[in-house]
């Protein structure tokens, strides 16, 4: 199975398809999968992009929404999973994943899929340390500290992906593993990204997050984005253990290295996306504790035995089967020819994928419940977090070198 | 293709019209030097009543280091010298991973074209059982421009929306449907079908869209409305009165696909690479993860840490080693 890895999406489907299509020909071979490492901007329409946190100039509407309308058609499977700038709206409605447009899958905010017998794992958002261990307190429409928030790793999900005991063959996180740069050659990374050379030595460069799952999970293969370069790593568990190679890619840019080809040794085709028995298990087990406001999960509250929840769910999948419910829009896609979209609203409606996913699990729907401080959620959130959204150390002017060059050619475009 | 030289004339134009606009009306523009104002926008929306969305949202950007870098500026200047990082040169070969899974092995330096090459296309009777409730299970495949073989349920392209649940408490301009876990059929009027008409079958583009048969969307997908995004001016401004401008199709889309292909890509990344024993994560990281535990005390002691490494001038390994032990060992005395 040859699958195509790509780092931060940010919303150019069109010309990624394109560079793989043009891989195809070129080397003579079929990609079966592409993989997203996040920030895939899974933009519908004007009113997504309130949910995304990007400055004005990178606020574009892009190719997602052609491919959510059904005017393109993804040539290849995709899976994703989310990053820092996501319509977090959307991904907030397929928050145990499921088709974002047709052949196009999001992991879920957590999740585990397998493509073929391949099993696929993912971590959407970045970490950050002040809400980590804060509940799912975020509701669309979003202000100015849940737009940024939502996007933040919780406890809550990396605790359900600590659960998973069956090997995870590949995993995916939008930002690095902590210390990931040990078992690779960042001396010779800091040579271009000098600024990673401090966060390298005092080793606060990455997720503590993804660390935690790189070291329970050991998968063969790890993918992440976030930082706009390329690294790889080799990670061996343990003297004589397991090795993970770990490969960190850029964004679509020309002459960046932005994709990565490799072929893993599976069974033969036809490959689809199917449900993963394990990851809906703990999913049914892990629901009652769905934190919701900012108070983080009990996670002593869960009584049910995982092997009784593996039971369940087995019955239910033989009866059904494992192919995901089917893509279903819930909101109009951007229309070109209509440029008054005032008419949009900051709807939130529930996805059929969801609801038809929870009926399956006997699960109740949760994601548009109002939490106790919803009312209060603008408020408290400064409080709670000990800092207003000033201090916030992750927002700060985008002066990331890439897109200093990328705004310099286009002011030397458009002047 | 419209040249450089075109274009620039017909942006100094178009700022031109919009400083204008901005000096002859009372429109509210961007705060934010440097940015186009929206020669369409005729009145700013209106604000939602939250008093935090007053404030400009998009002045800030979420740095990718900045959760964990105290150097937040980074200089222009200090990354020139960025492009085509190479590993490092070693004439061993890299180890296989060891596969605790079934499906050993990189073998990409060399790629054979694969057999087949499937979609999403299969359908099972057992799968369909859920399905069973009609809209989700039309047997019509959508044929896109690209001659896609994935078969998409028209109903579900063509332009109807699931809308909210009942008792929802946001304004919606579809009918609720959303609410009914037994989806209604095709054609009932929980369908929106808004301007567009009915659903619609073939090769069609968007339904509705004003640009009938054919397939105005070939090629590289580019639309119609590229090269003119400069026109695409929505009127629709967002919750801080600021102007937006939605661009269709990135630049590089003009480009083709030959320059952000790299051979790189398709060679093994991990070749020049020796395998390094994971060391672990510090103490911190360790208490990362312990449900049940205080949240605040495990935060702090998680913000020391960081901060005391921050202080320290480059410690080696085994100062780390020990600064993990010492955490271990006052973590499990405050148990």
């Amino acid at each position: 199975m040859k699958i195509a890895v790509e780092g931060c999406m940010h919303g150019d489907l069109d010309i990624v398809y394109q560079t793989i299509q043009h891989m195809e020909r070129l080397n003579g071979i079929k990609i079966d999968l592409l993989l997203c490492c996040g920030d895939f901007q899974a933009v519908r329409n004007a009113r997504d992009m309130e949910s995304l946190n990007v400055p004005p100039k990178y606020r574009e509407m892009k190719s997602f929404w052609k491919y959510y309308s059904g005017q393109e058609v993804a040539p290849i499977p995709t899976i994703f999973i989310g990053g820092n700038h996501e319509a977090s709206n959307y991904l907030w409605e397929l928050y145990y994943g499921g088709w974002a447009a047709p052949n196009i899958y999001f992991l879920g905010f957590a999740g585990v899929v397998k493509f073929g017998n391949v099993r696929i794992g993912g971590l959407s958002g970045i970490y950050n340390a002040r809400d980590y261990r804060l509940g799912h307190h975020e509701r669309p429409p979003y202000n100015e500290n849940t737009i940024r928030s939502v996007y933040h790793v919780r406890e809550y999900d990396v605790h359900k992906l600590m659960q998973v005991e069956e090997p995870i063959d590949i995993f995916l996180s939008h930002d690095w593993p902590l210390g990931i740069t040990d078992c690779g050659n960042w001396q010779q990374l800091v040579r271009y990204k000098r600024h990673f050379e401090n966060e390298i030595r005092e080793r606060t460069l990455g997720s503590k997050a993804a660390a935690q799952l790189l070291e329970k999970l050991r998968p063969p293969y790890w993918f992440s984005a976030h930082l706009h370069c390329k690294f790889a790593a080799l990670v061996q568990h343990g003297e004589g253990g397991p090795t993970t190679k770990f490969l960190a890619l850029d964004k679509c840019l020309p002459r960046r290295k932005f994709l990565q080809i490799i072929d893993i040794e599976s069974e033969s085709g036809p490959y689809e996306i199917q449900y993963d028995e394990e990851w809906l298990a703990i999913t049914r087990k892990f629901n009652p504790i769905f934190p919701l406001t900012y108070k983080n999960a009990n996670f002593g509250g869960t009584q049910i035995e995982m092997q009784d929840c593996r039971q369940w769910v087995r019955s239910r999948l033989q009866t059904r089967g494992a192919k995901p419910f089917e893509f279903a829009q819930t909101v109009p896609s951007y229309d070109p020819s209509q440029l008054d979209s005032n008419n949009l609203s900051f709807d939130c409606p529930r996805n059929p994928q969801t609801e038809s996913l929870l009926q399956l699990l006997e699960l109740p729907y949760l994601l548009d419940s109002v939490s106790e401080s919803r009312g209060t959620t603008y408020d408290l959130t400064p409080l709670i977090r000990g800092a207003s959204s000033v201090e916030n150390s992750e927002e700060i002017p985008i002066d990331d070198v890439d897109e200093l060059e990328e705004s310099a050619e286009v002011d030397d475009t458009e002047t | 293709m419209e040249d450089s030289e075109k274009r620039r004339e017909r942006l100094k134009a178009m700022r031109t019209i919009a400083a204008q606009a901005e000096a002859s009306s009372y429109v509210e523009t961007p705060a934010v030097s440097g940015f186009l104002a929206n020669p369409l926008l005729e009145s700013p929306a209106p604000l939602p009543p939250q008093e935090s969305r007053a404030t400009p949202r998009f002045d800030f950007y979420t740095d990718p280091m900045a959760a964990f870098s105290a150097n937040k500026k980074r200089s222009q200047a200090g990354n020139q010298a960025q492009q085509g990082y190479v590993t490092p040169p070693s004439d061993r070969n890299s180890p296989m991973a060891r596969f605790s899974s079934p499906h050993p092995g990189i073998r990409n330096t060399e790629m054979t074209p694969s057999p087949a090459h499937q979609m999403q296309s299969n359908y099972s009777p057992s799968q369909r059982m859920y399905q069973a409730q009609g809209s989700y299970d039309s047997p019509a495949h959508f044929r896109s421009p690209r001659a896609s073989p994935f078969p998409m349920h028209q109903e579900n392209v063509a332009g109807y929306y699931y809308g909210n649940p009942p008792n929802t408490h946001i304004r919606s301009p579809y009918p609720n449907c959303g609410g009914n876990p037994s989806f209604q059929p095709v054609g009932s009027p929980g369908f929106y079908y808004g301007e567009r008409g009915p659903p619609q079958h073939g090769n069609s583009p968007i339904p509705g869209s004003g640009r009938g048969g054919g397939s105005p969307f070939s090629g590289r997908g580019q639309g119609q409305w590229h090269g003119s995004r400069a026109n695409q001016v929505s009127s629709w401004s967002d919750r801080r009165g600021r102007g937006s401008r939605f661009h269709g199709t990135a630049r590089d889309e003009k480009l083709g696909p030959e320059p952000f292909y790299d051979k790189s890509m398709v060679e093994d990344p991990w070749q020049n690479l020796d395998p390094v024993v994971w060391r672990g994560v510090d103490g911190a990281l360790n208490n990362l993860h312990t449900p049940g535990s205080s949240n605040s005390v495990s935060m702090k002691k998680q913000r020391v840490s960081e901060s005391s490494n921050k202080s320290s001038s480059q410690p080696n390994l085994a100062e780390y080693l020990a600064a993990s032990f010492n955490e271990t060992v006052k973590d499990a005395a405050g148990v």
